[in-house]
């Protein structure tokens, strides 16, 4: 094609925006905020509870239901904040946590001044204090510490740190990352190139080499959103959601080829990705987002049979925020994401309020540690929170 | 600490973004789209789920480019969800009536973009309408700059035939 026709579409395609952008009036900006009152109206639902007004009161969603409890898990009895020293100018955000064992982890988070950059700050002691801020290069919203000092930040690049996330390198990668998953030596990359199926690529833990990748076109569709769990070293499941319904795939991994079940998540609306947190490779917990979809109800459900079938429990409506579940068992869930982090531990019947926070991120439970110890960020007030058992939640407030 | 990326500072409200890059928002849309009245409330639904997240997404590196992704990923899903029936058509007629009438050329060009790929049009109107640099595209779309070089030069080969084509049958 020529300069000059080259040129001339440019200038074509400029009226039209100057056009346009000439003809528009700005309509008063009231409007947007009674447009996204609607919206959380609409996702609260005639039959949602208002759980802004029970987490006021502090108590269980449906108190006579709280003899049921059948394990160690207690809502808050005792919260307790500290301000940790300031580590730079500028706000900070929070997007993740992780940590290898009770002591060794990491926080991913955003630090804007001028500028913005991700930051990552290592802790050895249980996230009781953490060291000083290390940039990471790229753009990423989740770390994994992995242990023996390699850590990895993900989505939708991808950077590898081997001394415990002192210093940083940017792995080149040949899509967007959706998700990564470290098990059993090796990491497991999800990538979901434009155009194309979801790609697992599989390579050691340092993620400098790839020992291959398997195309997932039996499970994923192109142009698909797509997130990888790993709820045992030998299973996988992929949710990934597109055009149509979301679908949620799992496979035992083995010596041969990994056979895939996959089925769709017809509880959920088409479009968005809904939280999926898996037990194993046939159980797992889902939680629909009603904020992505304005014609679907906020559904928290969980199946043991591989999708087989659901069964649905019934949380306290969020107001059309973005859930997120965090399953330890077939029984045990939170949800975080709302006005406060809810547990259940009846499998969704029973929704209390384990810490009466707003806007939690997704818990991070490491695998090994029993499911006593978690952690979760709070990323606006950039705190992060740490329990065990459930009793007494404390948080340390970054700036 | 050190720095690897140097990015725009973040705006103070979401009001002042609102106010500042609505008619941007609406124009690239409408090119995207070919449709003014569904332009306009794609991008006031963006700027209403930004509402509740505003917290979270004015820190991002370009709290616009959010926006914009928001919206062309609702318009994708609308289309999806719709056969281009009564429903769009009514508002086409709507917008038409409301509003000044366009140029011939704005008509024909609009409704060539429509007439391309997604992929095409996506990366015609982020480079041409919303001044992206090919590695911003690359960026926001998550595909290696090959790709929307490629895209760019598909699309512009084909609406240039588009184009070609209706002032043969013009004259």
């Amino acid at each position: 094609m020529s300069d000059e026709l080259e040129d001339a579409m440019s200038e074509a395609l400029g009226r039209v925006r100057r056009d346009v952008e000439a003809a528009v009036r700005i309509p008063p900006y009231e409007l947007v905020l009674r447009r996204h009152r609607r919206r959380r109206r609409r996702a609260a639902g005639a039959g949602g509870v208002a759980l802004a007004a029970l987490v006021a009161a502090g108590f269980a969603i449906t108190p006579a239901l709280t003899s049921h409890r059948t394990t160690s898990v207690t809502p808050a009895t005792d919260v307790r904040v500290s301000l940790a020293p300031p580590q730079g100018a500028g706000t900070l955000s929070l997007s993740d946590v992780s940590f290898a064992d009770a002591a060794q982890g990491a926080l991913l988070g955003r630090r804007c001044t001028a500028t913005c950059h991700d930051v990552v700050s290592a802790s050895s002691d249980g996230g009781q204090h953490y060291g000083a801020e290390v940039t990471v290069p790229g753009g990423h919203r989740y770390v994994a510490v992995v242990g023996d000092g390699m850590e990895l930040a993900y989505a939708p690049d991808l950077a590898v740190s081997s001394d415990r996330g002192a210093t940083w390198t940017a792995l080149g990668v040949p899509a967007p990352v959706a998700d990564v998953s470290v098990s059993g030596g090796t990491v497991l990359v999800l990538l979901t190139p434009a155009g194309a199926p979801a790609q697992l690529w599989s390579g050691p833990l340092d993620a400098t080499s790839w020992a291959g990748y398997t195309d997932l076109g039996a499970v994923t569709g192109s142009d698909d959103t797509a997130r990888l769990l790993r709820p045992a070293t030998s299973s996988l499941v992929v949710v990934s959601s597109g055009s149509g319904a979301p679908r949620v795939a799992s496979a035992t991994l083995g010596p041969a080829a990994p056979r895939w079940r996959s089925s769709p998540l017809a509880l959920c609306g088409a479009g968005a990705l809904p939280s999926v947190s898996a037990v194993s490779a046939t159980t797992w917990w889902v939680a629909c987002e009603g904020q992505q979809d304005p014609d679907g109800a906020e559904t928290v459900a969980v199946t043991t049979d591989a999708g087989e079938t659901y069964t649905s429990g019934a949380p306290p409506a969020a107001g059309g925020t973005q859930q997120q579940v965090t399953a330890l068992s077939p029984g045990v869930a939170y949800l975080s994401g709302g006005p406060a982090l809810l547990v259940t531990t009846d499998g969704g019947r029973m929704w209390s309020v384990a810490l009466k926070e707003p806007g939690l991120a997704t818990p991070h439970v490491p695998a090994g540690v029993g499911g006593q110890d978690i952690w979760v960020v709070q990323p606006g007030a950039a705190t992060v929170w740490r329990t065990t058992g459930g009793g007494t939640w404390t948080g340390l407030r970054l700036r | 600490m050190g720095s690897s990326a140097s990015t725009p500072a973040q705006p103070g409200s979401l009001q002042e973004l609102y106010e500042a890059s609505y008619r941007r928002l609406v124009a690239q849309l409408t090119a995207m789209t070919g449709d003014a009245a569904e332009a306009e409330d794609l991008v006031q639904e963006a700027f209403a789920r930004a509402v509740g997240r505003w917290q979270t997404v004015r820190t991002y590196e370009n709290p616009e480019a959010w926006l914009r992704t928001v919206a062309m990923n609702l318009a994708r899903s609308r289309w999806r969800r719709t056969t281009r029936g009564a429903a769009v058509m009514l508002r086409l007629r709507a917008s038409h009536q409301e509003a000044p009438p366009p140029s011939v050329d704005h008509v024909t060009l609009v409704d060539a973009l429509r007439g391309l790929p997604a992929a095409q049009r996506e990366a015609l109107v982020l480079f041409h309408v919303a001044d992206l640099s090919v590695e911003d595209i690359a960026r926001q779309l998550g595909v290696p700059t090959g790709t929307v070089k490629a895209r760019l030069s598909r699309g512009r080969a084909a609406l240039a035939d588009v184009l070609r084509n209706d002032e043969e049958v013009a004259s």
